[in-house]
């Protein structure tokens, strides 16, 4: 049984068709189930919680990428294989995981072709492709055994797939590319460049790992999946394998077999 | 012998500190570890270690095969086989099953090869760094 978690803002009258047409096509396929819709008093780890007792056993987010990260934060709990249905912008984590907007994305339910993903999290919050700490000086300290001094100024990622601002942007160079069903996270603290250097200044810094601190003398600013966030402490672990989700053909990212 | 070109290419799961990065603790990987950076505490890995020009180690080390280029201040336990460029400088002892040292390099230490050789004693903890304790 499927249930969609509409986003608050699909209320508005101008997705009135486009919604439409998605459920039609969801009937036609038989996939059609039942629908909650957010608000600013509902709570989506209770609204999945009471699909789950009625028999759900798959949850769609249908909405940009606000909502899937609200459905993604709650759906770890639950045995449940999670879908995307995008609308509206940004869209980039159904573009990761090779869903197309809108109608089109039925097909891509109804193919039910799916992958088991690790999942990061940080401040309790879930994760998939990435965190990046644009610029400070920052401290990782990995499992809780050694500490790592990243050079200031530069930035910090720690990926469990790649950064969504640069997967996406054909320009920029690739930064990194994780395994996304290895049970780890990876640190990732780009090369050095010099001042009158252009280029790579050498080999990145990677580290393999399952949970870190991120910390800073002063508050400093993180990004999530495309959404900043400030803090003075980021605590970072890896959820192996807690997210089953639906693919499209087109996914953005590779699991070996 | 010893041939520049010859480092390996860092695959998926290899652990590599890039130069400018400070790493302090034990520092442990089950995989190959390539070491640009400055490592203080200990390093251990059950694969291979690659330690660049740049680098500065100051730390017991252990791995199964080991080529050094950089600085070492402690003491190294190398199971298969440990390889010293002219670049290498090394405080400490060294045991290894093959040993392969090029002329420059500096081994200022006891050595002990072959495969009955004892095992150098690395204590712990070692030299200045603990084990990092979360801060509040």
């Amino acid at each position: 049984m499927y249930q969609y978690v509409y986003d608050a803002a699909l209320s508005d009258k101008r997705h009135h068709l486009a919604l439409t047409a998605i459920e039609n096509r969801l009937t036609d396929l038989g996939i059609q189930g039942r629908i909650d819709r957010l608000s600013l008093f509902k709570n989506v780890a209770e609204s999945i919680e009471e699909g789950v007792r009625r028999g759900v056993t798959t949850v769609v987010a249908v909405g940009n990428d606000d909502t899937v990260k609200k459905v993604m934060d709650a759906v770890p709990q639950f045995a449940v294989t999670m879908g995307v249905i995008p609308i509206g912008k940004p869209s980039k984590i159904a573009r990761l995981l090779g869903v197309p907007e809108g109608i089109a994305a039925c097909d891509v339910l109804s193919a039910r072709l799916t992958q088991t993903l690790d999942i990061g999290r940080v401040n309790g919050h879930h994760f998939l492709a990435a965190l990046s700490v644009p610029a400070g000086a920052v401290t990782l300290d990995c499992e809780g055994q050694y500490r790592v001094t990243a050079p200031p100024r530069g930035p910090v990622h720690v990926c469990n797939m790649t950064p969504l601002e640069t997967l996406l942007d054909e320009d920029a160079a690739p930064i990194h590319q994780a395994d996304p069903s290895d049970g780890l996270l990876e640190a990732v603290i780009p090369a050095r460049r010099g001042i009158f250097r252009s280029g790579e200044g050498g080999s990145k810094t990677v580290l393999n790992l399952r949970r870190l601190t991120i910390r800073a003398e002063r508050p400093f600013t993180y990004v999530v999946d495309g959404r900043s966030h400030s803090a003075q402490r980021a605590e970072v672990d890896v959820l192996p394998g807690r997210l089953k989700v639906i693919v499209g053909r087109n996914r953005l990212f590779r699991v070996p077999t | 012998m010893f041939k520049p070109a010859a480092r390996p290419e860092s695959a998926n799961n290899d652990t590599v500190i890039a130069a400018g990065v400070k790493v302090e603790g034990d520092f442990t990987s089950a995989g190959n570890i390539i070491i640009d950076g400055e490592v203080s505490g200990t390093l251990r890995t059950d694969m291979d270690l690659v330690v660049g020009p740049e680098a500065k180690i100051t730390a017991n080390v252990t791995a199964r095969n080991a080529r050094i280029a950089g600085e070492v201040h402690g003491n190294l336990s190398v199971s298969e086989r440990a390889e010293l460029s002219a670049t290498a400088k090394i405080s400490g002892d060294i045991q290894a099953r093959i040993l392969v040292m090029e002329a420059g390099a500096v081994l200022n230490g006891r050595c002990a090869m072959g495969a009955e050789a004892a095992p150098v004693h690395i204590p712990t903890p070692v030299l200045r760094n603990r084990p990092v304790k979360a801060e509040s």
